[in-house]
């Protein structure tokens, strides 16, 4: 990054950026610095391609692969906006890309268990096993949040961005609109869709809201 | 029912407060008033309500750690990919600039060519004081031959005559060897402008084969020694003058001449050559012609006799096989007189033309052949 005074107006601040320092070390190639942003933003970013995803073992993954991608392209950030916010917009990207090639298999292959079953109804989703022992409030919990989970899977990967970002990771829509490189309007506008989507999917879902 | 629609759509505001005042205030009054955007406003809740309880997931045990050997890996990638790419940059500075390159490294050959010859011509005269008594047995070119010849006459003259100095022996010998080794060492611009004097004075010269043989001479005389003992440079030059004589046997006629020139040289190799250069120095010519005579001797006493009435210096007389030899110095303007006479004593071979040199001395060998 460079100097305050050098900064185009659209610019973050550097004293904004709370990673400014470790930013500006892992540009002059210093790993444990980057190893620094990966402690402080993994969870976060696993969390974003978890919730995008629906699969644990991808979300790992595709983290991986945002930070690899983060770290080779880090010479080139420039400091338009937060690092954060950069590397969030790297993470749901990838996010998206996997689920176009989940889609794509998915095409090609036919339907895996956990795909929700398309019914007249609208989707619905198969019954989780061996939740015998499991008391029934948090049985129901559980199930509650699978079903949540599965809606958030229904929606399309833009909408899915932006319910997640919003409504899990509660971003501003600013940031929203920095991470997804988007206009306020559409960012809103696709934030009542997905909502309106997950109204419905849940009511199929869980009969009543 | 059109006025639920777009109030269902700013719900999505309204839930975290983004309308604005005016669309807040029309949204709460709707509100109050119509049940379905009221249930619909509820729902909504709702579901954001569920999708934010839906809880954080862990990252796995050692998650940075499997982060970072990744990223450690791409580093060390990156580096062996940066450290080729400094190569390709070396690489790419030697060769590439080639408007650069070519220029600079073409100057670059000028000067070290440059500076070899200067290098050369500084010790040049040094190769060619000492080196001269054995010009003629280096590898003859054609268009040299005259050259080797005004080489070979005062060397034959003076040899003889001189005692072996030591030091000069000395100084020469090393030369001679290099010029041995490098039998193309004589400055060609002298060569050829002596060449072109001889010429003048020749038009027939001699068959270009008599001085050919050089390779093998060359050799000899790269083993003959030119220092004392004299005894053993007299057995070497002995040796040598038996190459020539058999190889006149094997090659016939034309090469008469040539084994006394090689005879000559072997002569010249054996004996110390401070005289030959000297004369050499002193820009004598030297002109060889050959008589055909039936009376070796007498007609040497005439020849003798000739180059004294002629005012010729250094008169001497030496046994040259298959014949005699006399040599002397002749003034050139009496050159064409010895030839008119010469004529008269004998078959003449070759005529040599009546040189325009009206100032100098020449080295006259005539050889008497039966």
């Amino acid at each position: 990054m460079v100097a305050m005074s050098n900064m185009s107006d659209n610019r973050i601040p550097t004293a904004v950026d709370a990673d400014y320092e470790a930013v500006t070390a892992c540009q002059e190639g210093d790993v444990a610095a980057f190893e620094a942003l990966v402690d402080k933003y993994q969870k976060k970013m696993l969390n974003i391609a978890y919730r995008m995803t629906g699969d644990y073992d991808d979300a790992c993954e595709i983290v991986q692969e945002a930070f690899l991608s983060a770290y080779r392209a880090i010479k080139k950030f420039r400091g338009e906006a937060r690092f954060s916010t950069w590397l969030y917009g790297i993470v749901v990207n990838h996010a998206k890309n996997r689920l176009k090639q989940v889609q794509s298999r998915s095409f090609h292959e036919g339907t895996s268990l956990d795909d929700p079953v398309e019914t007249e109804e609208g989707p619905r989703f198969r019954e989780p096993l061996s939740q015998e022992a499991l008391a029934v409030d948090e049985l129901e919990k559980k199930e509650i949040r699978e079903k949540v989970q599965h809606c958030i899977e229904s929606l399309d990967e833009e909408q899915r961005a932006v319910l997640v970002l919003r409504d899990i990771q509660e971003f501003s829509y600013e940031e929203i609109r920095d991470i997804l490189k988007l206009p306020d309007g559409t960012v809103k506008s696709r934030l009542f869709r997905a909502r309106d989507a997950m109204k419905k999917c849940l009511k199929k879902a869980l009969g009543d809201l | 029912m059109k006025a639920c629609n777009q109030i269902k759509e700013l719900l999505s505001l309204f839930l975290e407060g983004e309308t604005s005042p005016e669309e807040t205030r029309h949204i709460t009054e709707h509100l109050s008033s119509c049940q379905e955007c009221k249930k619909a406003l509820e729902e909504l809740k709702k579901t954001v309500e569920l999708v934010k309880n839906l809880d954080e997931v862990e990252p796995p045990p050692f998650f940075t750690q499997k982060i970072m050997a990744h990223v450690r890996e791409e580093a060390a990638l990156s580096r062996v990919t940066g450290h080729g790419s400094r190569v390709t940059a070396i690489i790419s500075k030697l060769f590439f600039p080639l408007h650069i390159k070519i220029p600079v490294q073409a100057f670059a050959l000028v000067l070290v060519v440059g500076l070899v010859f200067l290098v050369y011509r500084s010790i040049e005269p040094e190769i060619k004081l000492s080196s001269t008594p054995t010009e003629t047995a280096a590898p003859a070119l054609k268009d040299e031959v005259g050259q080797e010849r005004k080489k070979a006459i005062p060397a034959i003259q003076a040899a003889p005559k001189e005692a072996p100095l030591k030091g000069q022996v000395d100084v020469s010998e090393p030369a001679r060897k290099e010029e041995a080794a490098v039998p193309t060492a004589p400055p060609r611009e002298k060569v050829m402008e002596k060449k072109s004097e001889v010429l003048a004075e020749k038009p027939s010269p001699e068959p270009s084969i008599a001085f050919a043989p050089a390779p093998k001479e060359s050799a000899q005389l790269q083993k003959a020694p030119a220092a004392p003992p004299p005894a053993r440079g007299a057995g070497e030059a002995t040796q040598a003058i038996d190459v020539g004589q058999a190889r006149q046997a094997t090659e016939g006629e034309p090469r008469g001449v040539a084994s006394g020139a090689a005879k000559d040289r072997m002569e010249r190799a054996a004996a110390p050559p401070a005289r030959d250069y000297r004369a050499a120095a002193k820009g004598f010519e030297r002109v060889e012609f050959v008589i055909g005579a039936s009376d070796v001797g007498s007609t040497a006493k005439e020849v003798e006799s000739l180059l004294s009435r002629l005012g010729a210096r250094e008169i001497e007389r030496e046994p040259r096989e298959p014949g005699v030899a006399v040599k002397g110095v002749v003034d050139n303007k009496r050159l064409v007189e010895l030839v008119e006479k010469l004529k008269s004593l004998g078959e003449l071979r070759p005529v040599p033309a009546p040189t325009d040199r009206a100032q100098g001395e020449s080295r006259v060998l005539i050889r008497i052949e039966p």
